[in-house]
């Protein structure tokens, strides 16, 4: 791959179709996506990788390699938030902090479906098991997030358990779909898959399209929010992705990674989450302000993860891996 | 018409049925619901734009004796200190049906 081949990435369909969204609010159209179109277009993708990571996952099998990547995700997702929050104390507040912390160490599903579609564009094939991996790093960061809270604020009168927050973290609606598609898609194989592709594989791309231009108008009306957010925060917005997908391209390397694989696995790293962890922030961390934590992750690193970094990623692991 | 207290209780909507168990607990048999609204407050924009509503609200109304209205105000007091929203009480005549 050459740096022009990089350039031409930037312009692949559902991306632009991001751009769309984003300008539509700069000009200051009144196009919309109505609720809730958005929420069935998200379901309608976890529900199209699940089911289709589930067939090549039984087709596959549970290999040593496949055990290794999914222990290599949970760690990952559970390491991140701890080199994160000390960061983050320095400018936040404990419970800020640790919100931040849950925010970057966990995933972002929609940036995971646009690298699935990038990969699929470029034809570079990948594991099934990258979204058991996807789904599995939705909740470490929570977890180690809400520890780190717990340790270091004293007067917690939350009554929020550790107990309660893992059971909220693995019951939300978006984990359920996608854990669930993926074991029906391993239950019925691909006969099972062939039966459904017209809909749930070829009709993926097009929902993804409308599904990022509506992120393209959510984004850029969260952009609005982070006016105080500071320099700080952006420069930690984008830095620690950039970071956290060096680290991610270096793990897959040392664990011998196909390139289809290492991109998602860098992706992951890289990418912050805006559906679950503002969801289990709300119990289990209360005094938490979404209004820092939420447009950091969708206003910045998530334009920049689908627009800048996936192609630049992808540029990285073709080099070294 | 009979004088009685209006609670109006806009709070996450993730968190509604919440209230509604404390005000049921109470006795209180009706109330109105508006499930999805947005606005801004003290921890920043709900848009009702995202995808698991956790930034849009709902709104509750409901009517009761000022007894009854107290208890409830007690407990929804406890439950904002964790929860963002509002509550408002304020004297009404009801018109009998």
């Amino acid at each position: 791959m050459n740096p022009s081949d990089l350039f031409l990435n930037f312009l692949n369909t559902p991306v632009l179709f991001f751009f769309m969204g984003m300008i539509a609010i700069a000009i200051r159209s009144n196009l919309e996506i109505p609720q809730p179109l958005p929420k069935f277009f998200s379901l309608y993708l976890l529900f199209s990788i699940g089911i289709k990571g589930g067939m090549e996952l039984s087709k596959s099998g549970f290999g040593e390699g496949v055990s290794g990547i999914l222990i290599l995700a949970v760690a990952m997702s559970s390491v991140i938030p701890f080199y994160t929050f000390f960061i983050l104390r320095k400018k936040y507040s404990i419970s800020d902090a640790a919100a931040l912390a849950a925010t970057y160490g966990s995933v972002s599903a929609v940036t995971f479906i646009t690298a699935i579609a990038f990969l699929q564009s470029n034809h570079i094939p990948f594991g099934g098991h990258m979204v058991a991996a996807m789904a599995l790093m939705e909740s470490p960061a929570i977890i180690t997030a809400v520890v780190l809270y717990k340790l270091y604020n004293k007067d917690d009168s939350n009554k929020t358990t550790l107990f309660h927050t893992i059971k909220d973290a693995f019951t939300e609606g978006s984990i359920v779909m996608i854990i669930g598609s993926l074991v029906i898609g391993l239950i019925v194989g691909e006969k099972g898959y062939e039966s459904v592709k017209p809909f749930a594989g070829d009709m993926f791309k097009g929902i993804l399209c409308l599904f990022l231009l509506d992120m393209g108008i959510v984004a850029a009306r969260r952009l609005k929010d982070l006016k105080a957010a500071g320099a700080f925060s952006i420069l930690f917005a984008l830095l620690v992705p950039i970071t956290n997908a060096g680290i991610g391209i270096l793990l897959a390397k040392i664990f011998h990674m196909g390139q289809g694989d290492a991109l998602m696995f860098t992706v992951l790293c890289a990418s912050a989450s805006y559906i679950a962890v503002p969801a289990a922030m709300r119990v289990a961390i209360p005094h938490s302000n979404p209004g820092i934590y939420v447009p950091m992750s969708l206003a910045i690193t998530f334009p920049f993860n689908v627009i800048i970094g996936i192609p630049v990623y992808n540029y990285l692991v073709q080099m070294f891996i | 018409m009979k004088n009685l207290q209006k609670i109006e209780v806009i709070t996450e909507k993730r968190s509604i049925d919440i209230v509604i168990e404390m005000i049921e607990k109470h006795g209180v048999t009706g109330y109105t619901l508006i499930p999805n609204v947005t606005g801004k407050g003290k921890r920043g924009i709900k848009h009702g734009d995202d995808l698991n509503d956790v930034f849009i609200n709902s709104m509750l109304i409901t009517v009761c004796e000022e007894t009854v209205a107290e208890e409830i105000v007690k407990e929804i007091k406890v439950f904002l200190q964790d929860v963002s929203g509002v509550c408002f009480v304020t004297d009404v005549k009801y018109v009998l049906h």
